[in-house]
């Protein structure tokens, strides 16, 4: 009876570690538990499921963040391709590295905001998001924790129905599920904080 | 005083004929009255500055486009609240709008974004997807081949997946939908950004607020409450904030501006000439029956004048208004001219002085009335509503003054000092001889007009009727080009036997501008065929992307070695036709383009965005020129080169003018008549010069008022041969010419460019033939002309 009783405060009191917190504080916790490096690089994985595709899409590769100017996504496997979100822009090249598609921020602001969207998810910079999207989640031990982002603006809403992360320092998982019923899962491989890009990357920025 | 009749017996009294006559007159100013009762209840008044301008069957069409242009908006205010940075732009946005909400009677927010319905549009035109191709993804899927393509699809379908996808992958494979979205997007500058519709341009951010007027901005007494309430919203929204900028722009803005600058020209100068008149008349007459009769005149002229433009033309321009203002100094002439003459014979009876007057008051009414409709041979409607204005305002007057003033008048005029002294001056004015010191007054005065002339500029364009405001021309302009809204004053007319035709031709004119469109002339079209291509050119984008397509899909199933399901949706059969375009809601921008049944066949409009240099127009006019069934219109230069044209034909018709008067003169006077006519011509000369030294530039309406001065300043002239050396018609001519001078001086106030040129070239002229009429007289010892009174 007692050590019923006993487990029974343990699971409470398990409940209450993951217990889901607000909306800022839980975006405050999250980033409490973010490592906030000026540059984050490693490898993901991506499984893309398409309606009326009888196979899944995947592709490996690997990104860079960098904070204040974006992302640099490299698809490595099967098709090579790079893409840049910046801010101000995004940029699409082929393998040959020519420019396939081109897109000016300032021209097209509903671009904007998916970029921006991007940046902050993989940077883990929730408090951006929470404009945009509602936030909810829970923390789970003293590392790792899981949000669930609902968009709330009628833009948004026509590119992501809803997008799951979880991580512990670094983010390590992204759900994106879109409107058109779509959906992506991109397991960050390894993650590594740095200082600053080397030579190489700072060119890709460009 | 001279006692001018000498021996003549100046008896009489009214006949029967002057009481049925006065009687009869007196019936037609009552029906009058009821008239004018009706008329300013209804308000049937005009501001459209197009109004003013004529129409013809070849511009019929254009005028027809123009107003339907202008239709949709003639409601709308448009405001742009624009700061440096995005987060200051929409606090002070949202300071404007608290503001301009305070007082709803005026202005209704109107929400522009929420109107488009973007899911209702992407249902509407799904179903045709395959056949809307911009034209770089045309020129892409012919010439790239399927393998390309093939591998391009793949990269993204790899890539990390972001954007909003239109419809699922099968349906459109290279994703081309979203590109043909955005690039009609592209058409407008406007974005939405957080819920508001945003722009960016001049360094700033702005935020475009539309409004709706809920009461007519045209108000009687010349309030400017939309104008008012804008203001304090802008206060507001400045606050505290150096950097933000308020720009507000709309046809209603500029049709209050009017109407108030209007009121305020028409008090000032209708009231200020009466109130001039009046002293006048008080100073020379000192009497009060002088004044209310002159009064009187003046009053029923101005009235029968309005009453009859507004039953010939339907609806008067402000403009005729504020000219017909001035008409206070010229009408009271006769009024004026019987009270002097009255003055100087006070023991005849009224009615034999007006017998004694009425030739030489009556040539002079024909040639001022002359003189006045010679306005109306441009066929510029707003001339000939001027013209028929002064011409039946001044016979008005004329009239009241014969048939009443017998009547009413009674008692003995009064003599006065100002009237005695005026009519002694004219004896001591000097007088044209052949002597030295003539030729070097002459000399001198040619001198001042031949370089008076020699600088003149001549200016012929639609701007001289344009009366707003500059610093509202200033935000029309600014806020057109930050929106980069199409100029509607140009345009290009599609014509077709079919609609397809139509559409199709629309696509010439795109394809034979593609270049001036790279080389930055303009930026580009608004169009119907951008949202519904012709027939045959949506059935080959349609076999040229259902082919690509359909190997893009077959190649990467294959590389993904499943199997992808075909899309769901098949594709409309038939084409995407005009009709059910114009019949669905996704059409309520553009619709205004299409005008329907044009003559025997079928036209639109293709307006023009983005036209900043006006030395590119030519070019794009001589491109449109070729493409058959498509035609160039520019409303503005039209409009100048029909004042240009009619300009030179006033100039030629003033000479014939100047020469008819010659000979109307050397009829009645003989040999004597050039000194009516000599001191005119010098005038008119003279004035010409003073607007070269001023700077003012010549145009139609200066032309104009020199056919007028030539009417009115030849009638100084006939009244000082009628009577020689007679100091009460100088006296007469004095008052009647300080009250024209202070009318059309007055004239020059306004703010109308053409009406101020008027009103110079008017003041200048009068002032000089003034001067120079009594140079010319005859001397009284001489004379021998035929059919003078002695």
């Amino acid at each position: 009876m007692m050590r019923r009783h006993a487990l029974g405060v343990i699971a409470a009191l398990a409940c209450l570690a993951a217990a889901p917190l607000r909306a800022e504080d839980l975006a405050a916790a999250v980033a409490a538990r973010l490592t906030d490096a000026p540059v984050i690089r490693g490898q993901f994985e991506q499984t893309r499921r398409l309606a009326g595709f009888s196979q899944p899409l995947v592709s490996r590769g690997d990104f860079v963040v960098a904070r204040g100017r974006g992302v640099v996504w490299t698809t490595r496997q099967p098709v090579p391709s790079s893409l840049l979100v910046s801010p101000d822009r995004l940029v699409v090249r082929g393998a040959d590295g020519k420019i396939q598609q081109q897109m000016q921020a300032d021209a097209q602001p509903a671009m904007r905001i998916v970029g921006e969207s991007m940046i902050a998810m993989l940077r883990g910079d929730f408090r951006a998001l929470s404009s945009r999207f509602d936030v909810t989640g829970k923390l789970i031990g003293k590392q790792a924790w899981t949000l669930t982002l609902t968009p709330t603006d009628a833009g948004t809403r026509r590119v992501f129905a809803r997008i799951e992360l979880s991580g512990d320092q670094f983010v390590r998982n992204v759900k994106l599920e879109e409107a058109s019923g779509d959906s992506s899962v991109v397991k960050m491989i390894d993650p590594v904080a740095a200082k600053q890009l080397d030579a190489s990357e700072a060119q890709r920025f460009e | 005083m001279n006692d001018v009749a000498g021996g003549v017996s100046m008896q009489g009294g009214l006949t029967r004929r002057d009481r049925v006559l006065a009687i009869a007159w007196l019936l037609l100013v009552i029906a009058l009255v009821v008239h004018q009762v009706q008329f300013w209840r209804a308000s049937r008044l005009d501001t459209d500055v197009m109004a003013l301008l004529p129409t013809s069957e070849r511009t019929a069409t254009a005028d027809r486009v123009l107003r339907q242009l202008s239709d949709g908006v003639s409601r709308q205010i448009v405001v742009l609240v624009g700061a440096d940075d995005w987060a200051d732009t929409r606090a002070a946005a949202q300071r404007f709008q608290q503001v301009a909400a305070q007082d709803n009677q005026l202005l209704a927010p109107e929400d522009k974004l929420g109107a488009f319905d973007f899911d209702a549009a992407l249902a509407f035109y799904r179903p045709w997807r395959d056949r809307l191709l911009t034209d770089s993804q045309r020129q892409r899927l012919s010439t790239t081949s399927a393998e390309t393509l093939s591998q391009q699809a793949l990269t993204r379908l790899y890539q990390f997946s972001m954007g909003p996808r239109l419809t699922e992958w099968a349906a459109d494979p290279l994703g081309l939908w979203q590109d043909w979205w955005l690039e009609r997007a592209s058409a407008t500058r406007v974005r939405e950004r957080d819920g508001m519709a945003t722009v960016t341009g001049d360094g700033k951010d702005w935020v475009l607020l539309t409004y709706r007027i809920t009461k007519p901005a045209f108000s009687a007494n010349g309030s400017t409450d939309y104008g008012d309430l804008l203001h304090r919203a802008e206060s507001a929204a400045r606050a505290g904030d150096g950097g933000v900028r308020v720009i507000a722009a709309g046809i209603p803005l500029h049709t209050e501006a009017a109407a108030s600058q209007a009121n305020w020209e028409m008090n000032v100068i209708g009231a200020g000439s009466l109130a001039a008149v009046l002293l006048l008349v008080w100073l020379a007459f000192r009497s009060l029956r002088p004044i209310v009769l002159v009064g009187l005149s003046l009053l029923i002229g101005t009235a029968m004048a309005i009453s009859a433009t507004a039953i010939v033309f339907d609806r008067v321009h402000l403009i005729t208004l504020v000219f017909g203002a001035s008409l206070v100094g010229v009408a009271e002439d006769f009024g004026i001219h019987y009270f002097v003459a009255r003055q100087a014979m006070p023991r005849a009876a009224p009615a034999a002085v007006m017998r004694f007057l009425l030739p030489g008051m009556a040539l002079a009414l024909l040639t001022s009335v002359v003189a006045y409709l010679a306005l109306g041979i441009a066929p510029f409607p707003g001339l000939r509503q001027m013209a028929l204005f002064s011409a039946v305002g001044l016979t008005t007057a004329f009239l009241t003054v014969l048939f009443w003033f017998p009547l009413l008048d009674r008692g003995t005029p009064r003599q006065t000092r100002l009237s005695n002294w005026l009519s002694n001056s004219l004896a001591r004015w000097p007088r044209v001889r052949n002597d030295m010191r003539t030729w070097l007054a002459l000399g001198a005065l040619g001198l001042f007009i031949v370089s008076g002339v020699w600088q003149v500029r001549v200016v012929d364009d639609i701007r001289q009727l344009q009366s707003s405001p500059p610093a509202l021309m200033d935000a029309q302009r600014t806020a057109g080009r930050l929106l980069g809204s199409p100029s509607p004053a140009q345009f290009v007319l599609v014509r077709g036997a079919t609609p397809d035709e139509v559409l199709a031709r629309e696509e010439a004119v795109k394809a034979r501008l593609a270049d001036a469109v790279g080389q930055h002339a303009f930026d580009g079209f608004v169009a119907i065929s951008d949202w519904v291509p012709s027939a045959a050119r949506q059935h080959a984008d349609a076999a040229l992307a259902d082919r690509q397509e359909a190997a893009v899909r077959a190649a990467v199933a294959k590389a993904l070695g499943g199997s992808i399901a075909a899309p769901a949706s098949a594709s409309g059969s038939g084409a995407l036709t005009l009709q059910a375009w114009l019949a669905n809601p996704v059409s309520d921008t553009l619709r205004h383009l299409w005008l329907d049944r044009e003559g025997s066949g079928y036209a639109s409009v293709m307006l023009l965005r983005g036209i900043d240099d006006a030395a590119a127009i030519p070019r794009i006019a001589a491109a449109v020129r070729q493409v058959p069934g498509a035609e160039w219109v520019d409303r503005v230069a039209d409009i100048s080169a029909l004042l240009h044209h009619y300009r030179v034909l006033m100039s030629w018709m003033l000479l014939a003018g100047a020469l008819a008067v010659g000979l109307l003169l050397a009829w009645r006077y003989g040999r004597a008549g050039w000194r009516a006519l000599a001191p005119t011509l010098l005038a008119a000369a003279f004035s010409v010069a003073v607007l070269g030294w001023l700077h003012v530039p010549l145009q139609l309406f200066s032309v104009l008022a020199l056919a007028l001065l030539l009417g009115v300043g030849v009638d100084y002239g006939i009244f000082l041969l009628e009577h020689p050396g007679d100091g009460v018609s100088w006296t007469a001519i004095v008052l009647g010419a300080a009250s024209t001078l202070l009318a059309f001086g007055l004239l020059a106030l306004s703010s109308t460019p053409a009406l101020h040129a008027f009103g110079m070239t008017m003041l200048s002229g009068v002032g000089a033939v003034w001067m120079l009429s009594p140079w010319f007289r005859p001397d009284p010892m001489q004379t021998s002309s035929q059919g003078v009174h002695r």
